[in-house]
Formats: structure tokens, sequence, C-alpha cells
């Protein structure tokens, strides 16, 4: 019987509710029939609907690790929650008796492979093809790049102006008459190919409005800070795309910058990169959801540690507010997810990483201990190591490490108890939350085992914290020899 | 060694300042042009520093062109020096850091929760908003194993807080039934100073942990707020210790807050304690009869039971010589005393029952019953089976309820079971129905426990001075097999009270006994069919496998009363037929139909066409 586990059933359902639907319909009996092939490859059954004839519902697992679902139902839901309940069934351990193969499925099933030899076969002949016509689309597709690079370079120009106009009075100057200008100024950069820095724009004249609106001076700093960022996204930007215009260069080289200025990453621009990784184990360190008021979207964030490396790398799953009916939400993940083509993008630190195509396995033992082995084991080496990533201005402010530590422990001053983390020499870094963040510190006292406070790995984000000057590690999991256990989600 | 940055800090502080104030001013601040100069030392040790110093004073030369770029530049250049001067603390350094010794609270943490499903609870726990007290409900009913992860837990102890009382109610009532284990969770940050939900925090404690927290209670009194010292009061009821405490408080409280004093010292079974109640019952009677309500001690029993006789002597006289607004205000008085007297169970309260029963049969009975539900105390159920042995079957009630809380199931069984005979003992008796109403009463109190899946009596009494949401008790109890195959094989026609029948049966009912399955899928097809199907048979009949749903749509109104929609609504989503099969029988009934309203019909017809076209009824 294919193993199937409750967290890969939610990663395919389309929302919770879907899948408490399809649990409902489980527990109802809906399956008046049960079949599936001695090999597994599909299962398929009858279920009954509210309608006269049972549904014939089918999940065909031939095509690879994403399976191919199928259900007579009207629903507009995909998968919908009869597939879902089949699933259940599978991973119940229901009796299923072996049958043929029905002759629709076989049929789409032959559909689909012929479809997929035809889709190889256009590849292979748009690859092959050097002939007259590819070398005019490279014609009008260089003229565009050199268009595009040229307006994107105008457009930091005017981000520079707007920059300068903006320090020469001050931000203090800045009221809502002016507020209105720079938003309209802002709606510019949209047309010059720049929604990363319209987005920096945006945030900066939110953190204006919040200071406006709560006199609050710490929004002056935070807008100081965006400044400081855009203006250094124009320098540079500037300089690569004037380097890129004269060398006549096309494409798109292993940079940051691409997608700080707004670009989005084609799974084949990553691969023609070589910035892609073959057979890759993942165990979720952690995961949120958040939603970013500039950017007008939720992001799913999840922190992902790769067995054989101990790389820490992130994914983000952007759900625009105009699209979130259409995207889906991503969830929690707690076992091991093997993804056999990973691609990752440029950068360093965490690196953003994503794929297609996966299989889940229950976590084990064994593989917390091979991650635990790799987890960072003294302080001053980390520190030293993450510290001269975050320096970058362009750099995340934070980044996600995994520490092996020696113990929890904590000073209580005055009236507040501050958490330490300590390794083996006796070194300690702070605990603390990341401002803006939910927090996790607090939950370290009531872990229901004391001795996870002890000689454990800690995944956390550290920062530097301006107002201490200290390095700080915001806790977000231990990792024992057998579980992962979530502060936060 | 980590270098000292404070110059940086303050050069930093001022270029900040600068960007707020705008780089046109920058040639005029003098204390920009200080700071700078303090850095100018450092600036020979390296070159990085060498540049932030050049960098800054070119932002205080008018005649630089480029002021604002150079001034972002050097406050970038600050930030990445002051980042990789960012310190952590070498050995030793901490001084010794005291260990986290976790906090048991009887919390797990539970593997793999969701995000999709821990999020939500949570937000709903701590946010602000509608929907939230929907979101928790369904997530009890649906995973009740969330909430025992101490991040759930943890939340739930602050949603004590929330102004949505009826949220903060539930979240207390399912505290309360949590140990002692919980103790720490609740103490922790406890605020003393009127922050919402204090005052339940402590009393849950009171409830989980009784005597064990006192000093606790102890230290909160004197800082608390004026909401809260009341219920610091009331939690000082639970040992002796706190006799001296409570009579000082009664002396120097006043209001809401002595009452409280009071009603904690009725707690407590001391001498002291005794003699004040004494002495407060003299002077203010009425008061006494208000706040010995809820305790079980002894002399508050006596002295209840003195104001009982004294007032049945009155009642015995009619009330001669009062005025009609003072009969009323006798009446009221008998209310609070009957309430009053519920659980007291002292030698001389139990010689008042005759008494009382001759005065007062119903309130007599319903008092024993009561009392043996909030206490089965030995004195209350020596007193049901002997009142019965001496007066009758009028006592039936809590005779049988008092067996039931004491003797084995097969006793209780061969005593009472003749009461429920069809056509035998049933019949010998004069009140024979009357009789087995009063028996099937207290079957009908009967519930199936969600925790142990045991049986147990369900009963709850009103929140008194310490206030709070009404509390479930629970008493277990064990039935006897055979009385559920003697209700299911009493002939429906027979069984007047049939709902309540029922109700017993299906409360009853376990799985996995197919003989018995068949006798209960028959009993509801019957009682579907002879009184008009209601979703308690569906319900009933899918958990006993039983197949054949056909026809009983067609009986949903066949009852006096027409079935409301929500029921019919209820039935039709429930019964396990195909939609064109349900839609074919509700076409039938409607066809019958006469009693609905027009708009009711509408609603059914739209149902009927749904059904038909094999959609759901909302579609």
């Amino acid at each position: 019987m294919r193993e199937i586990g409750e967290e890969q059933i939610f990663s395919w359902a389309p929302n919770p509710a879907a899948v408490a639907n399809a649990r409902k319909i489980k527990a109802k009996g809906g399956f008046t029939e049960l079949f599936r092939l001695e090999d597994e490859s599909l299962y398929w059954g009858k279920c009954q609907g509210s309608g006269k004839s049972s549904y014939d519902v089918s999940v065909d697992f031939s095509g690879g690790a994403e399976p191919v679902f199928r259900c007579s139902c009207p629903s507009r839901q995909f998968p919908c929650k009869h597939c879902l309940a089949l699933l259940c069934e599978i991973a119940a351990g229901a009796a299923f008796t072996i049958g043929r193969i029905p002759e629709e499925i076989e049929e789409k099933r032959k559909k689909r492979e012929a479809s997929a030899v035809k889709k190889a076969e256009k590849e292979r002949r748009a690859e092959k093809d050097t002939g007259g016509g590819a070398a005019a689309k490279k014609k009008t597709r260089n003229s565009a790049a050199r268009k595009k690079t040229e307006k994107q370079l105008e457009g930091l120009l005017l981000l520079k102006q707007l920059i300068t106009s903006l320090l020469t009075n001050g931000l203090a100057s800045l009221n809502g008459v002016s507020l209105k200008q720079y938003r309209e100024l802002a709606k510019q950069l949209g047309d010059y190919y720049l929604p990363g820095p319209l987005v920096g724009l945006k945030r900066l004249i939110r953190a204006m409005e919040l200071c406006q609106e709560t006199g609050d001076e710490k929004y002056y700093q935070e807008a100081v800070k965006i400044l400081i960022r855009l203006q250094a996204l124009e320098k540079k930007s500037t300089e690569y795309l004037r380097k890129r215009q004269d060398s006549g260069e096309e494409g798109w080289e292993n940079t940051i910058l691409f997608e700080e200025l707004g670009g989005i990453w084609k799974r084949s621009q990553l691969e023609e990169l070589g910035c892609e990784k073959e057979d890759v184990r993942l165990v979720q360190l952690s995961f949120r959801v958040y939603y970013d008021e500039a950017r007008k979207e939720y992001v799913d964030e999840g922190y992902w540690a790769d067995v054989d490396t101990g790389e820490i790398s992130v994914t983000r799953n952007y759900r625009p507010l105009r699209a979130l009916q259409h995207v889906k939400q991503e969830d929690s993940c707690f076992s091991l997810v093997k993804a056999p083509n990973m691609v990752y993008y440029p950068g360093e630190g965490n690196r953003r990483i994503r794929w297609e195509g996966e299989s889940r396995e229950t976590l084990t033992p064994d593989v917390c201990r091979k991650l635990r082995d790799r987890a960072w084991r003294s302080i001053p080496e980390v520190v030293k190591a993450v510290k001269n990533r975050i320096k970058n201005i362009l750099s995340e402010d934070e980044e996600g490490i995994l520490l092996a530590f020696d113990g929890i422990g904590k000073i209580e001053e005055e009236e507040n108890i501050c958490y330490f983390v300590k390794d083996k020499e006796g070194n300690a870094l702070r605990l603390q939350d990341l401002p803006g963040q939910e927090g996790a510190v607090e939950m370290l006292k009531w872990l229901p085992d004391g001795g996870i406070l002890k000689e454990q790995v800690l995944f956390g984000k550290l920062y530097y914290e301006p107002e201490s000057g200290h390095m700080c590690l915001a806790p977000f999991s231990i990792l024992t020899e057998e579980q992962i256990i979530r502060l936060l989600y | 060694m980590a270098m000292n940055v404070s110059g940086f800090l303050e050069l930093q502080r001022h270029l900040m300042a600068t960007a707020t104030a705008g780089v046109g001013l920058a040639s005029e601040d003098f204390r920009l042009k200080r700071a700078i100069d303090r850095m100018e030392p450092l600036a020979a040790a390296s070159p990085v520093i060498r540049r932030i110093t050049d960098m800054a004073k070119q932002i205080t030369r008018p005649d630089q062109p480029n002021r604002a770029g150079l001034l972002l530049e050097t406050l970038g250049l600050l930030e990445a020096v002051l980042k990789t001067q960012g310190t952590f603390s070498g050995p030793g350094e901490t001084g010794q850091l005291k260990p986290v010794d976790p906090v048991f609270c009887g919390a797990r943490a539970e593997e793999g929760i969701p995000y999709s499903r821990l999020a939500p609870l949570l937000e709903a726990l701590t946010g602000s908003g509608n929907l939230r007290y929907a979101t928790i409900m369904q997530a009890h009913e649906e995973t009740p194993e969330i909430f025992t992860d101490y991040r759930v837990r943890t939340r739930m102890v602050k949603a004590l807080g929330d102004g949505y009382g009826e949220l903060a109610d539930t979240i207390e009532r399912w505290l309360r039934e949590e140990g002692n284990e919980i103790a720490p969770l609740l103490k922790e940050d406890f605020r003393t100073d009127g922050v919402k939900g204090m005052d339940r925090r402590l009393r849950i404690l009171g409830e989980v942990s009784k005597e064990k927290e006192n000093a606790f209670y102890c230290r909160v009194l004197p800082e608390a707020s004026r909401e809260l010292r009341v219920t610091a009061i009331t939690t000082l009821r639970y040992t002796e210790e706190n006799e001296a405490l409570l009579l000082d408080l009664v002396r120097s409280e006043k209001g809401k807050a002595k009452k409280a004093a009071m009603w904690a010292l009725s707690f407590l079974d001391t001498e002291e304690a005794a003699d004040f109640w004494r002495g407060e019952a003299r002077k203010h009677p009425q008061e006494a009869v208000e706040l010995l309500r809820e305790t079980d001690c002894d002399y508050a029993s006596d002295i209840l039971a003195g104001f009982l006789r004294t007032y049945l002597r009155e009642k015995a006289s009619g009330f001669e010589g009062l005025t009609k607004e003072q009969k009323k205000g006798k009446e009221e008085t008998e209310r609070r005393l009957i309430e009053a007297v519920k659980g007291k169970h002292s030698p001389a309260m139990c010689d008042c029952y005759p008494e009382l029963h001759r005065f007062c049969p119903e309130d007599a009975r319903d008092v024993l019953t009561d009392s043996l539900l909030l206490g089965p105390h030995p004195a209350l159920i020596d007193l049901a089976g002997r009142l019965r042995q001496e007066n009758g079957d009028d006592w039936l009630e809590p005779a049988f309820l008092a067996s039931m809380l004491s003797e084995e199931p097969e006793q209780v069984y061969e005593q009472f079971s003749g009461y429920f005979l069809p056509g035998g003992l049933r019949k010998c008796f004069l009140k024979s129905e009357a009789q087995t109403d009063k028996l099937q009463r207290v079957l009908e109190r009967l519930k199936r426990n969600e925790k142990d899946g045991g049986l147990v009596f369900l009963f709850h009494r009103t929140p008194g001075m310490a206030g709070g949401p009404l509390i479930w008790h629970r008493l277990p109890v064990v039935l006897d097999e055979r009385w559920i195959s003697l209700f299911l094989r009493l002939p429906v026609k027979e069984a007047k009270k049939e709902d309540g029948y029922d109700r017993i049966l299906s409360e009853c009912y376990v799985s996995g006994d197919p003989t018995r399955d068949v006798l209960y899928g028959r009993y509801f097809y019957n009682r579907a069919m002879e009184r008009g199907t209601r979703a308690v048979d569906i319900k009933m009949l899918k958990a006993c496998g039983w197949e054949d749903f056909h026809g009983l749509i067609e009986q949903v109104q066949k009852g006096k009363k027409p079935l409301p929609l929500w029921q019919m609504k209820q039935i039709l989503e429930e019964i396990p037929l195909s939609g064109p099969e349900k839609g074919g029988e509700l076409n039938r009934l409607l066809q019958k139909q006469k009693s609905k309203t027009p708009g009711e019909l509408r609603v059914l017809e739209n149902w009927r066409d749904n059904l038909l076209c094999g959609f759901t009824l909302d579609d």
C-alpha cells in the first residue's frame, strides 16, 4: 500500500476546509467501491455524492511525484474533496480491491503520455532551431532588452533625484501634500520597469505616514534605513546596467540586483545560470505567513535545512491580495522532503530556493542526527560569518542558522529576564525576538521537557541589534536527536 | 576585543538628524562637526574610518553638490562598521547564567500541527474581531488534542482576559477541568493592578489547586485591585489556616469584599467560624441564608435547618396577620431558603424533610434529589432510603437516585425495574405512570462523558459569590445492562414519555454489539414511523448500521407540531439516501403538506428541486 501522510494530503489540498470535508466523506463511508492497480500507480473508486449517481474518483501516480486527480463531480475545487477523501482512504490503509485499469483512465494516460512526448519534441526542436526565425527572435529580444535597460537607467536617475530632493529638504519637511506628490512620483517608477525600487519607495512613504500619524521618531530612523538601501540599490544597479549596456551583454548574471529591481526569475533562467541542485533532501525548520503592506501581498515563508550540506535556505510563496483566490497558501511541513530538482536564487546567506515535484517521508532520528552534525559549534565563528554577510546593505538583516548549544540560561535584570544560549566554550548569545515579528523567546520556559534546553541544536535568526550593539539570536525551533520542536509554527 | 563604538554611534545619531532636518543645514550643525572631530583620532587607525570621516566632512561643506548621496553612503558605511562590531559575550562575561527550568504546565509539544490549523487558533485566542469564538469552538470539536499543546495552552490563559465574555467563560470552563499542573501557567505574569482576566485566573487556580496555592492567594490579596480583591478573598476558603485572616477581613472590609470574606469563612469548619455564623444568623438572617447557600459545613446546615423549621411553623399558621405584600415577601424567603438548604446534610437538616414534605411535597423531593447530586453524602443516601420506606413512593425519585449512587447496578435494577414493566408491576401501582415518570426523570439526567466514555449524571449550580461561568459537574454512575434491553423491548405505544426513552437510549448506546444494534435499529425505526422522524432517529440508525432509510423523510411531519425547517434540513442532510431519492420523498411529503407557511413551502420546494437535480440543499 502506498504511504501517504496527512501532511502530504494537506499539501495537495486547495485549502484546509477541503481536507476537513474529505475526512467527513471518509467517516461517513462515502466510498462504495475502492480499487487499485497491483503496481499501486492508480487508485480509484466510486463515491456517493449528493447526486443520484456516484462520482468516479481516481488518483493516478504514474506521472511522477505529483499525482493526477480525476473526479466526475461538478466541483470547481481542484483536487476536489472526493479525490482528497480517496487519499484519506489510502492513508488510512483501507482495503482496496486489485482491479484492471478502467478504459477511460487508460485512454487519458495514453493522451497524457503522447502530449508529454510532443512537448519534449517541441522543446528539442526549439533547441536545435538555429535558423533565421530564431535569429530574428533573438534580435528582437536584444532590441527589447536594450530599450528596457535604457528605460531602467532613466528610472534610476529619477530615483536618485527624488532621494536627493528628499534629503536636501529633510524628512521632517514632508507633510500631507508633499507625501501625495511623492506617491505620484513613486507611481511613475512603475513605467520604468523598476517594481523593486517602487516597493522601497512605498515603504518609505508608509514610514513617513506613520511618523506623522503617531509622532514616533523611530519611523524617521526606519525611513533613513530605507533610503540607505534605496540609494545603494540605485548606485549599484546604475553601475551594473551601464556596464551591461556598454558591453552589449544579454541575459542576467548571478546577481541579486535582478530581483532587487523587481525582476522575477524564471526557473529556466536559474537553470541556465547553473543555480540548480539535484536530489536534495530538505527539512523545514520554521514557517510563517506575513503580510507585506508595501507589496500588498501575503508571503508564506519557510526556512529549510539541506540534510546533506546543512545549508539553510528559504522558500517564499507570494500571494498578492488581488489574486488571493488563485494562489494556494502554503503550509508548514514536518516531513523529510525529497526534491529531485531544486533551483536556488542568486545571493548569499539563506538563499531562496524552489522546486517542483517532491516526495515526502517521515522525519527519522537518523535525519535529525545528520542535521545536528551540520550545526555551527562555535558562537564566535558563526557570528563572524553572519556579520560578514549582513553588513552588505542589500542583504537581509538577519540570517537563519543552526547552532549546537551547551545550554540555555537566563539572567534576571531588575524586572526583565534575558535569555542566553551558550556554546561549549562558554560564549553566549542573547536570545531576543526579532522586532516586529511574533515572539518565541517566552515559549522557552514552557517547553514540556527540561532536557530540550541542554545540549541540543537551536534554529534561529542571527541579527544585529542596534540599540545594544549586540548580535542577537531569535529562536524558532529546537532540533533534538529525534524531532524538531517548533517554538512558533 | 570589541572596539569602543561610542564615536560611531554619536556620528550616526547626528547624521540621522541631518537626514531629518535636511542636508542644507549640515554646514551649520556644530554638533555634527564635533562628532566628526571625535572620529579624527580613530581615522588614522583604519582606512574605513578615514573614509567615513572624510565623507562626513564633505557633507558639512556647502559647496559639495552631492551631499544627499554622501549622507546616505556614510550612514550605510557606518551601519556596516557597527554590524561588524556587533558583540556577544565571551566565556564568563555574562556571569553565572541561571538555568531555565521549564515549567511543566501539563502541556505537550504536539508534533506536526500544521500552520493552517495552529495559526487561526492562536490568532482567535489572542486577537480581536468577529468569528473568533466559532474558530475556537470548531477547533475544539475537530482537533481537541491540539489544546494540550504548550503554544495553545499559554495563549488560552491569555484569552481569559478577552473582552468577549462568552469566549473567556468557555476557556475558563476548559481550564478548570485541567489539574493542578496548570497552576504555574496561571501564576505566570500575574498582575494585581486590575488587568482583565486575572480574576478568572485566580478562580481557576482556586479550583484546580485549592489550599496548595494558599501562599499565592495571601500574596495577591494585599496588592489586589478592588475587583480582584473580592475574588482573592473567596480563594481563602480552602484552608482553615486563613480563619484569623478572614475574621479580620470580615471586620475591616466593606460591601462586596466583606460579603466575600463572610462567604469564604462559611467554608471553614471551625468553632470560631461557627460562632461567627451563629451570631450573624441572629443579626442578619436573610444575609445568612444567601451566604450559607454553598457551604456544606454542619453548623451552616443547622442554622438553615433552624430557619426552615421557623419558616414552616409560620407557614403552618397560614401567615396569619400578614399583609399581601408581606406574604409575597415570605414566598421569596421560601424560594431562597429552599435553594440554600440543597446539599446540606446535618442531622438537624435531615430531620426537617418530613415536615418540609408536609407543606411543600414537590420541593422536598426536589431538594433531596438535588442535594444528592451536589454531593452524595451518606446521610442523604440513608435519608432517601428511609423516607421511601416510611412514606412510600412519594420519595421514589431521590430513593432511586440514592440507590444508583450507592448500590451495585444489579441491585438497583432488581429494585426499580419493575416500575417500567408494561402491563406488569407498573400497572400494580396506583399512580404507576407518575411513578415511572419520576424514575425516568432520574435516568434522563444520564449523559455520556466525552472524556472517558462512561455514564455520568450531569448537573450544575448557579455560580455564587466566587462568580465565573456556569459549570457542569459530573457524577460517574454505572448502569446495569438490563435497563437498555428493558427499554428496547418496551412497546412504542406504551411509552408515553417517548422522547425521554429516546434520549436515555441514545445516551446509553455503545457500539460493537450486533445483536443490540438490531434491537436499537428496530426501536428507532419504529419510533420514527410512529411519532414522525427526528434527527436523533437518523443519528442512531446510522450508528447501529441500519440499512433501510426509505420512507423516513415522508414521516417527518407526522407529529402534531410541524417540524422547524432547521430540523428538516438536519434530517435531509444526514439521511444516507441519494439526492433524487431524498427529493422524491420530499416531493411526496410536500403533496401532503398543509401546515407550512408559503415562505417555508418555497424553501422546501427549492430543496426538493435541488435534490432532484443532484445538487446539495444550498446549491
